[in-house]
């Protein structure tokens, strides 16, 4: 993995993952899934799921399971809008890096005909 | 290491928090591995890292939290869109290195936190200058430095004077009394009059013994303290520069 994942960049991705399961979905799972998209130490992601119900953007709840009590992580109304401010942030930010190797490219298409005439 | 003990020195290293957040803690990374099966256990362990680390991650976490919302805080406030990049920059530069560790490099935000200044050293030009001012000054310094040597063997020479002064005092007592107790034939007057002077030589040496202890247990390691204070107010001060 080149590019570091800032706290906000994961804060995005466990919200938008969280957020696909409507009743909501247990840590080894969401670590799993976030595993497949980006390297993600798996030590690093209780903090992650503890800042956002703190931040109330995610709600907890407890569901027996086999025997066990297990704690499920659900997307609340706040947490929603937070994930479209994060998915909108993260369009005009892509785009423009983009956009830069882009444009980039084009220039140097451009020299590489103006010197082979 | 397996899963418990794993679990029991994570519990140790989480003292620092509160009782909630710690059985909050524990109980995720319980049900982690109840999740993740027996046969995974290893695997688990290995993903997971050392205890320290999981307990660094959750306490960085905890006390940085203390902040108001982050996303609140950096989005909402997010005014021209070509301010969102140092936007990203900066609150990640603050938020994203204080609450994980760039140890392992994957959490490290996008632009580099900000150089800490050398503000704990003395500034090279004093350093100079002190050096300079050391070899300048040092026939004075050598002055001053056997002056206070001058100082100590005094002080200690007074204490083992004190003390040969008892000695000698005692040794004089216990003579005045064996004289006395020879002289109780002769004379009941004359050996009284000599257990008196023997009594008052005691006393007195009793009074030199008491002074050598106290200056010796009890002045010396107070004038040392208070060398020892003057020396960190002075150095102790410059490092708040």
């Amino acid at each position: 993995m080149v590019f570091n994942t800032g706290a906000a960049l994961l804060d995005a991705i466990v919200l938008a993952i969280v957020s696909k399961e409507p009743e909501g979905t247990y840590g080894y799972k969401i670590t799993q899934e976030v595993r497949q998209v980006i390297e993600l130490s798996e030590s690093t992601l209780y903090p992650v799921l503890r800042r956002l119900q703190k931040d109330e953007c995610l709600e907890v709840y407890d569901m027996e399971c086999g025997g066990r009590n297990r704690r499920y992580y659900k997307i609340t109304s706040r947490g929603w809008a937070q994930l479209q401010l994060y998915e909108s942030e993260w369009r005009s930010y892509s785009d423009k890096i983009t956009g830069l190797f882009e444009g980039r490219r084009e220039n140097e298409g451009k020299d590489l005909a103006v010197s082979n005439e | 290491m397996n899963r418990q003990e794993f679990l029991i020195r994570l519990e140790h290293l989480l003292d620092g928090i509160s009782p909630e957040e710690k059985a909050e803690a524990l109980q995720y990374y319980n049900d982690y591995f109840d999740d993740a099966g027996p046969e995974k256990e290893q695997e688990v362990l290995e993903a997971l890292g050392t205890p320290e680390k999981v307990a660094e991650n959750i306490k960085k976490d905890y006390f940085a939290s203390g902040k108001s919302s982050f996303a609140e805080d950096n989005y909402f406030s997010t005014i021209a869109p070509d301010k969102s990049l140092t936007k990203y920059g900066s609150s990640d530069g603050n938020y994203g290195s204080a609450s994980y560790g760039a140890a392992s490099g994957e959490r490290a935000s996008y632009t580099d936190s900000t150089i800490a200044p050398k503000s704990d050293r003395w500034p090279t030009w004093a350093i100079v200058l002190l050096t300079a001012a050391c070899i300048l000054l040092s026939p004075v310094l050598f002055g001053l430095l056997m002056g206070a040597f001058g100082l100590a063997v005094g002080f200690f020479s007074i204490i083992f004077a004190f003390g040969v002064t008892a000695v000698a005092l005692f040794f004089s007592a216990v003579v005045l009394l064996i004289v006395a107790f020879m002289a109780l034939p002769v004379s009941a007057g004359v050996c009284l009059a000599l257990i008196g002077a023997g009594l008052v030589c005691a006393g007195i040496g009793f009074l030199f013994l008491v002074l050598t202890v106290v200056l010796c247990g009890i002045v010396t390691p107070a004038i040392c303290r208070g060398i020892g204070w003057i020396f960190k107010r002075i150095f102790g001060k410059k490092e708040a520069m």
